[in-house]
């Protein structure tokens, strides 16, 4: 495991409200931001990009995707509807939050968001498995 | 259904409301309880507790790294659960995101079925307030 002092690992929560439309709704884009922006932050992807696509009940749609980067994970849901995008990025390597915030915002068109950061999982001195 | 997730479950009100609830735990096994960490336990679990709250997952992935720990994620229509483990720590993190669900009640199936108990915990109302 990648160490990130006494904690797991950081984790940065977007919620943004005012996405491009077309960006939010097309597959092919999701699946390129999945991977384009951990490996522009210079985490390490493991797996393959996880997509899928939701009927709601309205009609519109809902996408998810989600990626595995080493221990940690890139996680969307995007509402093309709503112009909504609910997105995770928790990472046991310290990341560059500000550039990640640019890259999503560059792909999704955002001005209106709300933002969290978490340090997550206090580990033990000296504990071991 | 069960009687949990008649209690608790998705609870669709018209027209989805644009916020959601996010959870974000460290849970750690009982001192003899590492062997909950096992790949195949954690992965059972997690299916176990989404049944148990009247879930419906759409896709699931899982990644066993060496020499031990596990990342897994499993979502559906209006949820996504993932779980990171490192047993060398005895720690697990745990992140549930939902609409329209109560997320109390998953994250209670999902304690009970793993048999972690939680350590942290931060919950994030995320677009609360959102027209």
């Amino acid at each position: 495991m990648e160490g990130f002092g006494n904690k797991l690992g950081l984790h940065w929560i977007v919620d943004a409200t005012d996405c491009a439309f077309d960006a939010l709704g097309d597959e092919a884009h999701l699946e390129n931001v999945l991977v384009s922006i951990p490996d522009q932050l210079g985490l390490t992807r493991v797996g393959q990009v996880q997509l899928f696509q939701h009927e709601e009940e309205d009609g519109d749609i809902t996408l998810a995707g989600m990626v595995l980067i080493a221990e940690s994970h890139f996680s969307i849901h995007a509402r093309p509807g709503l112009r909504t995008l609910h997105a995770d990025l928790f990472s046991c390597k310290p990341f560059d939050i500000p550039a990640a915030r640019r890259l999503l915002k560059a792909a999704f068109g955002f001005t209106q968001y709300e933002e969290s950061v978490l340090e997550r999982g206090k580990i033990e001195e000296g504990r071991v498995g | 259904m069960t009687k949990l997730a008649a209690q608790y479950a998705v609870q669709e009100v018209g027209r989805p409301v644009r916020g959601s609830q996010q959870m974000a735990l460290a849970l750690k096994a009982p001192s003899e309880g590492h062997d909950t960490f096992e790949p195949d336990r954690v992965l059972d679990g997690i299916h176990k507790a989404i049944e148990e709250v009247g879930l419906v997952a759409a896709g699931d992935f899982d990644v066993r790294w060496e020499p031990h720990g596990l990342s897994c994620g499993v979502h559906g229509k209006r949820f996504r659960i993932l779980v990171h483990t490192w047993p060398e720590h005895a720690l697990s993190t745990l992140d549930v995101w939902v609409q329209n669900v109560r997320i109390d009640a998953v994250i209670s199936a999902l304690e009970t079925a793993l048999g972690w108990r939680r350590t942290e915990q931060e919950e994030i109302l995320r677009l609360e307030g959102a027209r």
